[in-house]
């Protein structure tokens, strides 16, 4: 209970505090309110005082204007602003009509009023703007102080007697303003009357006219100057009439067709003129050209005119005829015309001069094309002869000297035809083709041409062909890839490190129709603009220190340009010097359907969806390349940029991936070093690799042996998709069996076209001698018989003795030439059908067009394309007695004779067989040498160093360093290594151990060679050997040793083993021993008396 | 805060559950004000807080909901004292919207010292609307329980959505509001 009262007397507390707190709360409530009523209490006072003012004011205001005031009643304050705004709207309208009225009568007049004195008493703001006087200074003068001095004194005189009679005025006044400049008035004083007739003021009222007097002015000014110009025009003028009647004459007119403006008053001008056109038509009587003018009202030009002067001699004109328009009427003619008759003699002259040089260009562009037809026939023999001796077994430095010929002579020949090219191009003779092609053949062909000068800078080539790019279009392949491949090779050219990327795209598509753009991006030395501007012109390149420092004709780029423009394309340029170049060519297309699908991308057909791929590639191209390549079929791809974050990713079990793509050669840790890691991490689980690399495959492979390493597949950058997606199937186990490399694909062809050759009888119809021997030697080669014929008639005589299965027909040779052989064959019924195939150097349409229409069924260009030739030949000619077997293989390019070298114990024979390509016979040859060259190489070196001779010594180290490489000799390379660096340092001489050693090494190795047969050759038994045969090879020898000719090394070969009498044969082998060292004067002696008795 | 919020607190707290209750938390609360409120009077919003924590550890209900069903007993009075506010009005998401321009405005006339929470309102259609509350007080379910007394008193159902951010010493919330038929 005594809680609850608590509780309530705590509540009460509470409340009566709220309370105290409210009323307290009010009191100031209701102070405030009371302060607040005592301010509007004032207010309001201050407001009834205002408006009883406003009242009163606005009452006084309508009285003044004569109108009742307010009502006291009701002059509410509304009241009141309702009379006040009437009263100012009254005044407003008034006001403003009197504005008005002045102002019309200021826009358009000068009006002054003066008193009876001539006293201004009025001036309007025009006198005062025209006068240039402030009205002030205007008012109480006399206007004689606007007098200009113009107007005589008897002008102002008859001014005023005229207006003190009461009279009005009126006249042109010349005034002076006041800063001196005059101003012309036509005015009207009029003066006003008093009551008693006086004058009493005088209004003046008047307009500026100062514009049209100065108008007029310059009217006779320019009439003035008309007359003058066309007076000293030097060329003649002359007006007509419309009917022609001369009515201006300028005085050069005169002087020129000797008639004076008299004269003529009674002829029409034309006619005393005789004025006829280009072909003596008269252009005056029934062809009036005046009429024609007048008609059409249109300017008539021309340079081909004649007049005849007045005494009688002729001259050549040009003329222009102006009609005279006068509101919308022709009213007469003017003509300005000049002799020409020093100009046409210059004009006769130029054509004369540009007839000449067209001539010398035509003259020009025939010489080239005969020139490069002249050069390209031994080009052939150059040519093909290296890619001949390429094929034989060579030691490397021969070699290395042939392969030198084959590049050179490839590349004069790229210069030939790049001339050739162009000066078809300027004589008009290129022909663009519209046949339908697989872009994928023409990237194909580019990689593997560019592939290997890729390979060679190290720098990375990669082609980027967007997804939506038709596979199959219709244009000129061969001309895009000319193009493509100037592009690539310049990028090449002027690249040094990074990457050149060849990306393609389609920038417009209407139905079929698509524009194609192929751009060409280099990380090279790059372009400015200066030189950008200069680029595609004849012969130019960027700066003639550039075609020192990188070579070439500067025609490339002329010539790409041109072709592009020929195909309806454009080429550009972008570049920055030192960031690289990107030249951009875009080139229209029709799609066609892919023809090519079936052979080209059974592995496009394979599902490769879903699949996980690793990509490892430190060239962000590369990586954004082959994602795009493998993500386009569903392929996921995770890119990393080195072998670290690739391991991070493979460790992460999460992820498996079903194959990897891994680049060669990256910083910091390989790819090969990589995948070395992860097999002894991961070991079986590793996923298939597939390895890409923009350096030497070859290198790769190998290296990849020694590391132990397998992969699926190698790919070659630039890398097409479809060889990708071949390898992801390979690698994966996915889709279709692999696709052949274009380039596979092509040579297999060849094989196929050379097994269907095979025992085929052909005459070879060709004047050169040593392209008759290169193509007998191709021929030959694959089991072709070949007969030959030196020229037309001669291959016509060899026709009517033997059967032949074809004919290759070159086509200039003296005595009758291949067109008119192959006319002639064709005469006789029964060669109608034999193939006759065009050999020729002349690449021009024109040549092939005439072969074809001599009756030749195809044509081989020269120089000669070993594989072209045979599919060529393929097509046309059957074998009558075909050979089914291959030749049989060539003994050196088998492994059969492997077993030779198994007594040689201290040597790495497969190593060695590796370094010669295989070439048993090769690998003989270098072993026999390395017996007789380097038996004696550390009993030297020791002489050496006795002498002194520490130089000698270590050459004599290296060499035998180097050779025991080549041979495979492993344990005497590396002792003779040693010995080098040990005299490298002359830190010590040769330390009997070591000298030791390597004698025993060396004695070893010698000890196995003499163990060795003198020749693989299975050769058949000497007795079968003909003397003739024998003779022959002899006389092979001699000219090749005469002509130091290293060949002479196989022919000795040949000798020994068609050689039984031993007395000749120990000859021959001392004079192998002398080949070998290259002593070919020793050699050459040495069979001196076998040659006798032969 | 003003003196009515925390009369009708103790109104709240006496009718529901006790005056003893009532008497109880404002003494365990030991306030600066003593607990006695005038209407027109202004405290301290802490007290407010104060008060609701007390009489949440007394009952056992949670504090936010104490808040929120103090804010609809809250409605049920403003419609009571101040029903011109409420003529002419439609509904709810009709009445939210005139808060800012219409309520506060008077409000600011009589108390200018008042410091008043902000609502900003924006129809997303006829039948829905997101408000926005910010305040420097913490008293979101506060506005909740608002708009649902709101609600009752238009007799229709509101969905409400809410998230709550603060920044600082801002509260903000925005309700997503829906009516239901």
């Amino acid at each position: 209970m005594s809680d609850e009262l608590e509780l309530l007397q705590r509540r009460f507390e509470r409340e009566r505090r709220a309370r105290k707190q409210a009323e307290m709360l009010l009191e100031q409530k209701s102070l405030e309110l009371y302060q607040s009523n005592e301010h509007l209490r004032l207010l309001s006072d201050e407001q009834a005082r205002s408006l009883r003012m406003l009242r009163s004011t606005a009452d006084s205001l309508l009285r003044s204007i004569g109108l009742e005031p307010m009502d006291d009643g009701d002059a509410s304050m509304t009241e009141v602003l309702r009379v006040v705004s009437e009263i100012l709207k009254d005044r407003e309208r008034l006001r403003r009509d009197v504005e008005h009225q002045m102002f019309a009568l200021n826009q358009h007049a000068i009006v002054s009023i003066t008193d009876a004195a001539g006293n201004i008493t009025y001036a309007n703001d025009r006198l005062c703007e025209i006068s240039g006087y402030p009205r002030e200074e205007l008012l109480g003068k006399t206007h004689s102080m606007l007098s200009s001095g113009v107007h005589p004194e008897a002008f102002y005189a008859a001014m005023w007697s005229c207006i003190n009679a009461g009279e009005v005025w009126r006249g042109e006044i010349c005034n002076r303003a006041k800063y001196d400049s005059l101003y012309w008035v036509s005015a009207a004083i009029v003066p006003f009357l008093d009551a008693d007739g006086k004058v009493e003021q005088f209004i003046s009222i008047s307009t500026d006219i100062t514009l049209q007097k100065s108008m007029q002015e310059e009217l006779r000014g320019s009439r003035v100057f008309l007359q003058s110009m066309t007076e000293s025009l030097g060329e003649g003028v002359y007006a007509v009439d419309k009917w022609g009647y001369c009515s201006f004459l300028n005085p050069e007119a005169e002087r020129l067709l000797g008639w004076s403006l008299m004269d003529l008053s009674m002829t029409p001008l034309h006619e005393a003129l005789q004025f006829t056109d280009l072909v003596g038509n008269p252009m005056f009587g029934d062809n009036d050209i005046i009429e024609e003018v007048l008609r059409d009202k249109r300017e008539y030009r021309s340079e081909y005119d004649t007049f005849i002067a007045k005494d009688g001699h002729p001259f050549p004109i040009a003329i222009t005829l102006v009609p005279i328009i006068e509101d919308d009427e022709a009213v007469g003619v003017v003509a300005v015309f000049k002799d020409i008759t020093e100009r046409k003699l210059v004009e006769d002259r130029l054509r004369e001069a540009t007839r000449r040089a067209e001539d010398a260009s035509r003259a020009k562009s025939d010489f080239l094309a005969n020139m490069s037809h002249e050069i390209r026939t031994p080009m052939n023999a150059i040519i093909g002869m290296s890619h001949l001796a390429l094929q034989t077994d060579l030691n490397s430095k021969q070699r290395n000297y042939i392969e030198k010929v084959n590049r050179s002579a490839e590349s004069l020949l790229g210069l030939i035809n790049d001339i050739l090219d162009f000066s078809k191009i300027e004589a008009g003779k290129l022909d663009i083709d519209a046949i339908s092609f697989s872009l994928q053949n023409v990237f194909n062909d580019l990689s593997s041409v560019l592939g290997f000068k890729a390979e060679e800078k190290g720098l990375e080539l990669l082609f980027d062909i967007a997804y939506d790019v038709p596979r199959a279009l219709i244009g000129d392949p061969m001309r895009l890839n000319q193009v493509l491949l100037n592009l690539c090779n310049n990028a090449l050219k002027f690249t040094n490190s990074g990457e050149v990327i060849v990306s393609v795209s389609v920038v417009q598509r209407r139905a079929d129709d698509v524009v194609v753009q192929f751009s060409v991006r280099d990380s090279g030395i790059g372009i400015s603009k200066e030189q950008q501007q200069k680029l595609f012109q004849s012969f130019s390149q960027a700066d003639a220190t550039t075609t020192r420092r990188y070579g070439g004709t500067g025609l490339g780029l002329a010539i790409s340009k041109r072709l592009v423009e020929m195909m309806d394309g454009t080429i550009s340029v972008e570049s920055e010097p030192g960031k690289g170049s990107t030249f951009h060519v875009r080139l229209p297309f029709t799609e066609v359907d892919d023809q090519w699908q079936d052979e080209e991308s059974q592995t496009a057909q394979a599902d490769l969806r879903g699949m996980r791929c690793l990509l490892v590639d430190d060239s962000s191209s590369a990586r954004v390349i082959f994602a795009s390549m493998l993500e386009t079929r569903g392929i996921q791809v995770d890119a990393v940029k080195d072998a670290f974050a690739a391991t991070a990713r493979l460790s992460d079990t999460a992820t498996d991936y079903d194959f990897l793509l891994v680049d060669w050669r990256m910083p910091g840790v390989d790819g090969i070093e990589f995948l070395g890691g992860q097999r002894s991490v991961m070991g079986e689980r590793l996923p298939p690799v597939i390895m890409t690399t923009a350096y030497g495959r070859e290198e790769l492979a190998e290296s990849l042996q020694t590391g132990g390493i397998e992969v699926a597949a190698i790919l070659a950058k630039p890398v097409s998709p479809s060889d990708l997606l071949g390898a992801v199937s390979v690698a994966t186990g996915r889709g279709q069996l692999p696709q052949q490399s274009a380039e596979a694909r092509t040579r297999s062809a060849a094989d196929a076209a050379v097994t269907a050759l095979r025992g085929a009888r052909i005459l070879l119809v060709e004047d050169n001698e040593y392209n008759q021997e290169l193509a007998t030697a191709l021929l030959t080669e694959q089991g072709i018989l070949v007969d030959t014929a030196g020229d037309g008639e001669q291959a016509l005589r060899q026709l009517q003795r033997n059967d032949y299965d074809g004919v290759l027909m070159d086509c200039q040779m003296p005595v009758m030439d291949g067109y008119d052989a192959t006319r002639e064959i064709r005469a006789q019924s029964r060669f109608q059908e034999l193939p006759i195939i065009a050999m020729t150097a002349n690449v021009l349409n024109d040549d092939i067009v005439e072969a074809l229409a001599a009756g030749m069924n195809d044509h081989i260009a020269k120089p000669i394309n070993i594989r072209d030739m045979f599919s060529i030949m393929a097509k046309w000619i059957t074998p009558a007695n075909p050979i089914a077997d291959p030749p049989a293989p060539r003994p050196s390019q088998g492994n059969t004779h492997r077993s030779a070298f198994d007594v040689l114990k201290s040597i790495d024979v497969d190593n060695g067989l590796r370094r010669v390509g295989g070439n048993a016979a090769t690998y003989l040859r270098l072993l026999h040498k390395f017996a007789t060259n380097q038996a004696d190489a550390v009993s030297r070196a020791h002489d050496a160093l006795h002498n002194g001779d520490s130089a000698a010594a270590k050459r004599l180290m290296h060499t035998l360093k180097g050779t025991a490489g080549s041979i495979g000799a492993k344990r005497l390379q590396q002792l003779a290594a040693d010995a080098e660096l040990t005299l490298q340092h002359a830190v010590s001489p040769m330390s009997v151990a070591n000298c030791d050693m390597l004698q025993q090494e060396l004695d070893c190795v010698l000890g196995e060679l003499a163990a060795l047969p003198d020749s693989l050759e299975v050769r058949p038994p000497a007795a079968e050997a003909s003397t003739a045969d024998a003779d022959k090879l002899m006389l092979r020898l001699v000219n090749q040793l005469e002509d130091f000719d290293t060949s002479a090394e196989e022919t000795i070969e040949d000798l020994i083993a068609a050689t039984t009498i031993s007395g000749r044969k120990e000859v021959l082998l001392e004079a192998r021993k002398a080949i070998q060292q290259y002593d070919f004067d020793a050699a050459r002696a040495a069979i001196e008396p076998l040659e006798r008795r032969a | 805060m003003k003196g009515i919020v925390f009369s009708e607190f103790n109104e709240m707290v006496e009718e529901m559950f006790s005056p003893a209750l009532a008497d109880k938390i404002i003494m365990r609360s030991d306030l600066a004000s003593g607990g006695a409120y005038t209407t027109v009077g202004t405290y301290d919003h802490r007290e407010l807080l104060t008060l609701v924590a007390c009489l949440s550890e007394e009952t056992g209900i949670a504090a936010s909901n104490l808040v929120k069903t103090f804010g609809r007993h809250l409605a049920a009075r403003f419609t009571a004292l101040y029903p011109a506010f409420f003529q002419g009005i439609g509904g709810t998401l009709d009445f939210l919207e005139t808060i800012e321009q219409h309520v506060h405005v008077e409000v600011r006339k009589l108390y200018p010292d008042a410091e008043l929470p902000t609502f900003s309102t924006e129809r997303t259609g006829a039948d829905s609307m997101t408000m926005v509350y910010r305040s420097r007080r913490p008293f979101a379910d506060l506005a909740e329980g608002l708009i649902e007394g709101c609600a009752s008193h238009f007799a229709e159902r509101i969905a409400i959505e809410r998230s709550d951010s603060a920044a600082g010493e801002l509260h903000s919330t925005r309700f997503t509001l829906s009516r239901i038929d």
